[in-house]
């Protein structure tokens, strides 16, 4: 079965994503809500086959940018898409658009789009 | 809409420049005591009325720093006059006696005050200049013809000079006032736009964040995968993000207007006007 990371900084979303994702796409998913959460799950982050990232994670926090650094510092080449709310000019997503091997998804991201992306797992 | 404590309103831009032409006028009218002792001339009842006028807008305009702007115009007014007309009456005397001192002394003074005060409202300093410019010229011409006789003055014309140099001046200085006003007026127009989008932003952050789960929950009930008691508890914690912004919302329009407001408004259209969006070219 395929495994899913998802980082953001919403629990509500975080549940709401898992049942999502666990009933329609069929996969297993491992959720972190902060930076720390992340580091205390990273052996089964990098086993995982795909990540979202949500870009902003709340005020004087690192974000999803360098979330995604930190990943592929560890050698995770899967895909990885990055989650966010803001704008496509916002200084957050410009940054998050430089990466070739990420994608931008702005929320809120159609459920059909979702379980497609997933599926090509 | 929040007072900003380091602007000042019209009633208190007149009312300063009431108050600190009645200042002027009564350090020039001792002046002109001191020109008339020492020409041997007499201190007349007009110089006394004039001395008593600003004495009293003086300590009207400092009792009452926020008079109607009508009223501190007719006080500035008033106040001109009484320190213009004793040197009208001590050229007058002077010329009788063909005396070399210099005539229309306060004239010359209070064009050039006027120049640099550029008092508020804007009209009452350009009266004033056409006061010093008309008066002395109406005066020799009609009334006291002696001045003209008296040698090496040159007046009324020096006076005329003066007056017309303040006006050029006090024009020029109204006219800086005015761009540095509206540039002032942009700068903060602009800093609330970004401010105005820096907010849209995070709401749209904040909201879009929601949303997301609503959808999903949406397409989950939808397809039945999900019970209605999970989806509702689900839905109750995303809708309490919501209150909770909407709470916040609500606790700063409260701050910033300081009042409820009552009628009823078109949300879009005020989004619409705020990013300056026209509804027409948006549908094209």
């Amino acid at each position: 079965m395929k495994t899913i990371f998802f980082l953001d900084d919403s629990q509500e979303l975080l549940e709401v994503m898992k049942v999502f994702a666990e009933t329609s796409c069929v996969c297993q998913v491992i959720l972190a809500s902060s930076f720390d959460e992340m580091f205390s799950k990273e052996d089964d982050i990098l086993k995982s086959d795909m990540a979202f990232l949500d870009i902003n994670l709340g005020s004087h926090q690192p974000s999803g940018v360098q979330a995604y650094r930190w990943l592929r510092s560890l050698g995770y080449n899967k895909p990885v898409y990055f989650l966010t709310g803001h704008t496509a000019d916002s200084e957050e997503t410009r940054e998050a658009l430089i990466f070739d091997e990420a994608q931008v998804l702005r929320k809120p991201v159609p459920a059909q789009d979702l379980i497609q992306i997933i599926g090509t797992l | 809409m929040i007072n900003n404590p380091f602007a000042l309103d019209d009633k208190q831009l007149a009312s300063r420049s009431t108050r600190t032409y009645a200042i002027v006028a009564l350090c020039i009218l001792p002046l002109s005591l001191i020109i008339r002792i020492n020409a041997g001339l007499p201190v007349t009842a007009l110089w006394y009325f004039s001395l008593a006028v600003a004495a009293l807008t003086f300590f009207i305009s400092n009792k009452y720093s926020r008079m109607p702007v009508k009223y501190s115009s007719i006080l500035m007014m008033c106040i001109i006059i009484c320190t213009l007309l004793p040197s009208s009456e001590t050229a007058d005397i002077s010329a009788e006696k063909n005396l070399q001192i210099t005539y229309f002394e306060t004239y010359k003074i209070t064009a050039v005050v006027i120049a640099m005060l550029a008092p508020f409202p804007h009209f009452v300093g350009y009266i004033s200049l056409g006061l010093c410019l008309f008066i002395p010229p109406l005066q020799v011409l009609v009334l006291s013809r002696e001045v003209m006789q008296v040698p090496r003055l040159y007046e009324p014309w020096i006076t005329m000079c003066y007056a017309l140099a303040a006006f050029l001046v006090l024009h020029h200085k109204l006219g800086t006032l005015k761009l540095h006003a509206t540039l002032i007026e942009s700068q903060a127009k602009e800093k609330n736009l970004r401010d105005f989008a820096e907010v849209a932003l995070a709401l749209r952050d904040l909201t879009n964040t929601p949303l997301q789960s609503l959808d999903l929950l949406i397409e989950l009930l939808r397809h039945e995968k999900i019970s209605p008691q999970q989806a509702s508890e689900l839905l109750s914690k995303t809708t309490y993000r919501l209150r909770e912004l909407m709470q916040v919302l609500s606790d700063q329009q409260k701050k910033i207007t300081q009042k409820q407001i009552r009628q009823s408004m078109d949300s879009m259209a005020i989004l619409r006007q705020s990013f300056g969006i026209n509804s027409q070219n948006e549908d094209k």
